[in-house]
């Protein structure tokens, strides 16, 4: 229990390829504030994020950034973990991402954490491997849904209650900014015609090429392009004078400021899409271990996206046509948006909620 | 006047290093017991091995390593720590701009700091060791996790911030300090 008198609940978040893992524990503690204290331990190299909503954190370098064998990586885990346990005393700890680490596991039980919580994607690739952590170890599983999913309890008895959540967005819709304010919020001209491209951190794929080739395709048809330089970024793609870099977070926020987007298709890019509604084309990163490409298809079923490698020129011509068709057809009317449930941060929210009222 | 500041440094990292922590050692993580599945049995053999090169000094023993995977520098890289509690922002952009403009061999430069600005150190590509404040129970989580990191890096080469703002002028000086603790 906090001084506030509000229970403690401990986010632990890892460091994939984007912010998705900490934008989905920024969005549970969003929906918590009022009925928790929220505090982060974070893999992912981002802190003043967490803190500019409003929480406390720690950091520790990822095991994908640190050199470090997986038995030293994990021992360092435990040792740090346990350091904030005993500051904070949580009343729960939730930990989202793929594998629960060992380090993490171990602390947890000495320190006797009263609840555990694993929130984790559901839409791998086909052949990825199974990972050998229990789900009974925890209290509470939530699988964060895809488009089309609802509010499913999987399995009800504890521990290892699972449940699948319908997707999960950091902000409330009334949290969006309108077109004209985020373009006054981004310094943008009211008038103008504008391209945001997002393509990643680059950090495991590199997308400089790509964006070079989007940025002139953009330009070609009138557009101003605005590349986003996200703060896990480790090099950023040197860009040519004429396009805006921003580095805001959550970018959600800011999407409706833009005519369209580019992203790849990772869970919250995907969100926000849905969420913003803004068109779309998807450049699935293949390297990561979700399906981002049946993602992007499924997005593109109910709102105007396209979905392309983008690794050629041709490839990008055809996809920033097929983009610019389908904006045109949707603004006449042709093709309705079709409503989609984005409730999973609340849905998550109460769950985990639930947990500090559960008796022992 | 550089000499006794970089010396009064050292020395009070050193002090708080030799502050034991018992209680930590509760978070000790003991070896893995071997995993079902022939796969994952195959990679915890594999791990054990190496583990046995490393004790038998077959293979180099680097438990912490400095360097990142991303980043110039090779994994028996030294730490060699700025230390850079109570900094300001730009103070310590500067300072750090300036470390980084000025390497030193077989070192990885470790920022121990309180500051978060973390899109500027993602491209610094170092190690960065964060020191917050967090509201709790029992010792201030900033001093106790500064004894954590003292103990960790014990022995290491360490910086003070407002070094590297002089790098230009005192370059010769502060590398042979370093490679002096080598």
């Amino acid at each position: 229990m906090s001084s506030s008198g509000r229970p403690t609940i401990l986010f632990f978040n890892i460091n994939g390829t984007g912010l998705g893992h900490l934008s989905t524990c920024l969005a549970y503690a969003h929906r918590l504030r009022e009925r928790a204290r929220p505090v982060f331990f974070s893999l992912a190299s981002a802190v003043d994020k967490i803190h500019d909503m409003g929480f406390e954190a720690d950091y520790l370098v990822s095991h994908a950034w640190s050199r470090a064998s997986n038995l030293h990586w994990n021992r360092q885990l435990s040792l740090r973990l346990g350091l904030l346990l005993e500051r904070v005393r949580p009343n729960v700890l939730v930990f989202d991402g793929t594998w629960p680490f060992r380090g993490m596991l171990h602390a947890a039980a000495a320190h006797g954490i009263p609840r555990m919580v694993w929130s984790n994607l559901r839409l791998y690739k086909q052949g990825v491997r199974t990972v050998p952590v229990s789900e009974s170890n925890f209290d509470l599983v939530v699988r964060l849904g895809e488009i089309g999913d609802s509010f499913n309890v999987e399995r009800e008895a504890r521990p290892g209650r699972r449940v699948t959540v319908p997707p999960v967005t950091l902000l409330r819709d009334d949290e969006l900014l309108a077109r004209d304010d985020a373009r006054a919020a981004l310094g943008l001209d009211r008038g103008g015609r504008y391209a945001l491209l997002s393509l990643g951190p680059g950090n495991l794929k590199d997308v400089s090429g790509i964006g070079r080739g989007l940025i002139d395709e953009f330009k070609a048809r009138g557009f101003t392009v605005v590349w986003t330089r996200p703060p896990i970024t480790v090099k950023d793609v040197p860009l040519p004078d004429d396009v805006v870099p921003i580095a805001v977070y959550p970018l959600a926020r800011y999407m409706r400021a833009f005519d369209v987007f580019v992203g790849a298709a990772g869970y919250n890019t995907c969100c926000e899409v849905l969420q913003s509604r803004v068109p779309t084309l998807f450049v699935p990163n293949t390297l990561v271990v979700d399906d981002q490409t049946l993602r992007a298809h499924r997005v593109a079923e109910s709102m105007p996206a396209v979905v392309s490698p983008c690794e050629t020129a041709t490839e990008r011509a055809d996809a920033v046509t097929r983009l610019l068709e389908r904006v045109a057809s949707a603004s006449g009317g042709s093709a309705p948006l079709r409503a989609v449930d984005l409730s999973g941060a609340d849905r998550a929210a109460d769950e985990i909620a639930a947990l500090l009222e559960a008796p022992g | 006047m550089l000499k006794q500041q970089l010396a009064a440094l050292q020395r009070e990292i050193e002090e708080l290093a030799n502050e034991p922590d018992d209680a930590l050692e509760h978070y000790t993580l003991p070896r893995p017991p071997p995993p079902k599945g022939l796969y994952w049995r195959l990679r915890w053999l594999a791990a054990r091995t190496l583990r046995l090169l490393e004790r038998l000094r077959l293979k180099p023993y680097h438990p912490w390593p400095p360097a990142l995977r991303h980043a110039p520098g090779r994994i028996g890289a030294k730490p060699l720590l700025i230390w850079a509690l109570g900094a300001d922002r730009e103070t310590l952009r500067k300072a750090c701009t300036a470390f980084a403009k000025h390497p030193i061999a077989d070192y990885a430069p470790v920022l121990v700091t309180d500051v978060a600005d973390f899109a500027f150190y993602s491209r610094l590509g170092w190690l960065i060791e964060f020191v917050p404040e967090i509201s709790g129970v029992g010792e201030s989580y900033a001093r106790r996790k500064t004894r954590f990191l003292a103990r960790l890096y014990r022995g290491a080469a360490v910086l003070p911030l407002a070094a590297g703002l002089d790098i230009e002028t005192h370059q010769d000086e502060i590398r042979s300090w370093v490679l002096r603790r080598a």
